[in-house]
């Protein structure tokens, strides 16, 4: 009897469980998905390496849900209470009528149970299919061939039903103390408790909101100015961005209000004079919740936006930084050093026939040091240490430069002896270069003055290699203007490889034979490999691939939980105070207000609730991305467009399906008699 | 002179076959012009439901109410709204200001309603508030007036947008009897002075008593009328009592 009643209320506030449905449903769709890496490996032709990223990214997003869970806990909870104290009056009524309680939370265990299975079902169904959609992103990711055929990972849909057995589980027993706490007489008359009003002084919201704005001004320009450092400052951004967002929100309302009062033609047009003060007299219950999710917002578009724009700049990045299939370079100290690399295949006892052409890069020392620069190298990347201040700009000549340029597929370019070709491929060094090549004339180099030749430059590498670009400020001279016995600064070792090697192990060899070469070397007591860095590209390609994909599933997966939430805390508090705002809409019916009128004004409510945080959000994330996008470069040129349009349009589903839902709900509840 | 309102026979019934309530049972009555009319009888009688029926808040069974040559009871649900907000000025017995807004802001409401020119609004909400005589409050929130003065500023909200016909629902329901009589005496003064339709309903004699008509309800049906003519308040407030005695009204139904 009891289920039978339990399922009767399930039917009867469908759609009142209507968000907190959706809430479950989508938060174990996505739960699901994000764990069934697993089953993707299945349909892909995936390398070793790859599939070790794979087995990481699997590890870090258990980890992940664990926190997820929490988080999802929380929100669940939350939206359980919303539900239990639309149904006071109902829950008085049994105990009105001697029923003991725990017969009535036996009810609502029943009642949680089934919306619990329900979402369940729904839940990893669309599970299913989202993570089919996240197999071709994985796919994409990797660049590899999809053979395609529906997966199903069955350790992903345990590990969700545990924990959401475990979250229901939570509920009951936290329904059931909520229970036994209220008293009948609150239960009875929970409709006809009013909330005191206090009108608060307008010009304190006006000083406070001048004060918001001066401050998130402040907060901005100061991130700004400080570009890559910024994060290194946090302890001082983020309380006052966090101090000037609830300003924000605290005094907003009062400031609309007084703004638009100005205005006595757009104060007194339709409601808008009722919904303005509608907003400002139940401020003080919302601006907290809404600084929260103000600022969880700027979290998930963070997180999506960097989730999206990572791949992307790696992808481009990596052009740039493999343009040989194999690459050994030295950076060059003393004289215990091998510098001399013209048979340094031979050296390493390395078979001729895996090479199939090779070429080398010499970079000499010259007699401007770096530390010339050291202001405006700081106002780029803050301080660096004083070894790299100690180096010297690069020289190279032109012929291999040249030579470089080819692989590139770019035509080569030529100088005579009074000129010079300055360049970098250090993305974050690149204003130092632009600023060089526009404002100074000449360069002195072994003394000679070498007119600066170029305007523009390619960021190309030296070689393949992992780091974040191998010439950092570098000067292309004619091949004479080198000084015989400049000392090197480092070597480069370009190799492409025959059809016949074993690509993906040739590292690994390499590395064998360098070991045994200075093994050798030491007991002969010749020059030996020091400082060097030996990388095929496909090393280079499937590590930054990993960071990317990680980077991606990490920013995607938290950035659609923590919309999700804020989505789910302003739709809920929305709804709890609909039903408190009830007796005034229904002054507005019984004065003659239009339906139309009346819905519109709900509309223009709402919107404000849901938009305003979401809008100060996206200007934060603008000025955050700025930043971090500042980090973003040192792996190669970002692309910020096509992030934000993704990111844009996850944002529009989710936040918007919640807007419309709690639209439709908040005209519900004022419809209900 | 051509009615204002016009119920035609009217019937409103609640519930199904087997268990059939007639709230109001075919009631008919006429209001002219500028007349103040009181409708009178015990809880229960149909009095409010009548009231709802008129106000288009609720809808008869059959019959027919007209108003300025309009039958409400052949309008849809979009006409019955903007009906009510130019056609109609409601008083109600707890007030119904919006605790939000201002008493200026309250008064104003009922014209943006309407849609009314933001530029005429001042004018409008400066000229009935000095007839009910509360410029002094315009600027306070509901919390921080009287119940007498919160009633003055409903009634200023009913008469700002010039109603045909204004319904009080028991104003004085809320008011000690100090400011329900500075209350009548104020709605008295806008029928008379300012030539005001109202139609009002109570179970109070004395509230009743500043009525010019009275008519009687138990039962659904109308059981008596008064006509005030030109008596004194307070020999008519004597001609209440004896109605309602003979009607069994409060004290008589104990046997």
């Amino acid at each position: 009897m009891y289920f039978k009643l339990a399922m009767q209320n399930v039917k009867k506030s469908f759609k009142d469980y209507m968000i907190y449905f959706l809430t479950l449903a989508f938060s174990i769709c996505l739960f699901y998905s994000f764990n069934s890496f697993q089953a993707q490996q299945a349909v892909m032709d995936l390398s070793k390496g790859q599939a070790d990223i794979i087995d990481s990214v699997m590890l870090i997003m258990k980890i992940l849900s664990v926190f997820v869970a929490v988080v999802l806990g929380f929100l669940v909870i939350y939206a359980n209470n919303f539900l239990i104290k639309r149904r006071k009056k109902e829950l008085g009524l049994y105990t009105l009528l001697g029923m003991p309680k725990a017969r009535i939370s036996r009810i609502l265990v029943y009642e949680t149970f089934i919306v619990g299975l329900l979402s369940l079902a729904v839940g990893l169904l669309s599970g299913f299919f989202v993570s089919q959609l996240l197999t071709v992103i994985t796919a994409n990711l990797f660049e590899v061939k999809l053979h395609y055929a529906f997966i199903f990972s069955f350790d992903a849909m345990l590990l969700t039903v545990i924990a959401f057995a475990l979250i229901f589980l939570v509920i009951m027993v936290f329904n059931t103390l909520i229970l036994n706490r209220y008293k009948l007489i609150d239960l009875i008359h929970a409709d006809q408790k009013h909330e005191m009003l206090k009108i608060k002084n307008i010009y304190v919201s006006i000083i406070l909101f001048v004060l918001s704005v001066l401050i998130l001004g402040y907060t901005y320009h100061y991130a700004l100015t400080q570009g890559i450092n910024a994060l290194n400052h946090l302890e001082i951004i983020a309380p006052l961005g966090i101090l000037g967002t609830i300003l924000f929100f605290m005094s907003l309302a009062g400031f609309l209000l007084r703004f638009v009062q100005s205005s006595k033609s757009l104060y007194y047009r339709k409601l808008n004079m009722f919904v303005l003060r509608q907003i400002n007299a139940s401020v003080n219950s919302n601006f907290l919740s809404m600084s929260i999710v103000c600022i969880m917002l700027l979290f998930s578009i963070g997180a999506l936006a960097t989730g999206s724009n990572l791949n992307r700049t790696i992808n481009n990045a990596l052009l740039n930084t493999t343009p040989y299939d194999y690459t050994l370079s030295s950076y060059i100290v003393d004289e215990t050093q091998l510098s001399d690399f013209s048979n340094i295949a031979e050296l390493l006892q390395l078979n001729p026939e895996t090479i199939k052409s090779e070429s080398f890069v010499h970079e000499y020392q010259s007699d401007i040091k770096i530390k010339t620069y050291q202001k405006q190298i700081e106002a780029l990347l803050g301080t660096a240490n004083d070894t790299f201040y100690e180096q010297s700009l690069e020289v190279i000549s032109l012929s291999e430069f040249n030579e470089l340029r080819r692989q590139y597929e770019l035509d080569p370019i030529a100088l005579n002896d009074q000129e010079c070709y300055v360049f970098t491929s250090v993305e974050m060094l690149k204003e130092l270069i632009d600023e060089i090549i526009t404002q100074e004339q000449e360069l002195k180099l072994y003394g000679k003055s070498l007119k600066i030749q170029n305007t523009d430059y390619e960021m190309i590498n030296l070689g393949t290699s992992a780091g974040t670009g191998t010439a950092a400020l570098a000067v292309v001279v004619n091949d004479n203007v080198i000084p015989k016995n400049t000392p090197l600064s480092s070597v480069y070792w370009n190799v492409t490889l025959s059809e016949r090697t074993d690509i993906s192990n040739f590292q690994d060899d390499m590395t064998d034979k360098i070991t045994a070469f200075n093994d050798t070397a030491d007991a002969n007591q010749q020059p030996r490999l020091n400082s060097y860095s030996s990388v095929t590209a496909e090393y280079v390609k499937e590590n930054s691939k990993g960071l990317s994909v990680v980077m991606t599933y990490i920013g995607l997966y938290l950035g659609l939980i923590f919309l999700m939430a804020s989505a789910v805390i302003l739709a809920l508090q929305q709804l709890s105070q609909a039903s408190d705002n009830k007796q005034r809409y229904l002054i507005l019916n019984k004065l003659g207000a239009e339906k139309r009128m009346v819905n519109q004004s709900i509309f223009f409510q709402l919107s404000i609730y849901f938009f305003i945080p979401l809008l100060l959000a996206i200007v934060h994330s603008v000025v955050g991305i700025q930043v971090v996008n500042s980090i973003v470069v040192a792996f190669g040129r970002s692309d910020l467009f096509m992030a934000s349009l993704i990111t844009g349009g996850i944002i529009l589903l989710i936040y918007g399906a919640y807007f419309f839902i709690t639209y439709a709900g908040y005209k519900n509840i004022l419809a209900k008699k | 002179m051509t009615p204002i309102l016009e119920v035609a026979n009217i019937e409103k019934y609640y519930g199904n076959k087997g268990n059939l309530t007639k709230a109001v049972d075919r009631v008919s009555f006429q209001v002219e012009t500028g007349e103040f009319i009181g409708i009178m009888g015990p809880s229960g009688s149909g009095k409010t439901t009548l009231l709802n029926c008129i106000a288009t808040i609720d809808t008869v069974t059959s019959g027919h109410i007209r108003i300025n040559n309009k039958d409400i009871t052949a309008l849809k649900k979009n006409s019955l709204s903007q009906f009510r907000r130019e056609e109609l000025g409601f008083i109600f017995q707890d007030f119904n200001l919006l605790d939000t807004l201002t008493a200026y802001e309250n008064i104003a409401l009922a014209l943006t309603i309407q849609k009314k020119k933001p530029s005429e609004i001042k004018q409008q909400v400066m000229s009935v508030a000095k007839k009910l005589d509360i410029v002094d409050v315009l600027q306070k929130y509901p919390y921080q007036m009287s119940g007498g003065q919160k009633q003055r500023v409903a009634s200023a909200r009913a008469l700002v947008t010039n109603p045909s016909l204004i319904l009080a629902d028991e104003p004085t329901g809320a008011l000690d009897s100090k400011s329900s009589r500075a209350l009548l005496d104020s709605i008295e003064r806008l029928n008379e002075e300012y030539q005001a339709t109202i139609l009002m309903v109570t179970h109070d004699a004395f509230t009743a008593s500043y009525a010019k008509r009275i008519l009687f309800i138990k039962d659904g049906r109308i059981f008596n009328e008064l006509i005030r003519g030109n008596d004194t308040r307070k020999a008519f407030f004597n001609r209440i009592i004896e109605v309602e005695t003979l009607l069994g009204g409060d004290s008589s139904n104990v046997l």
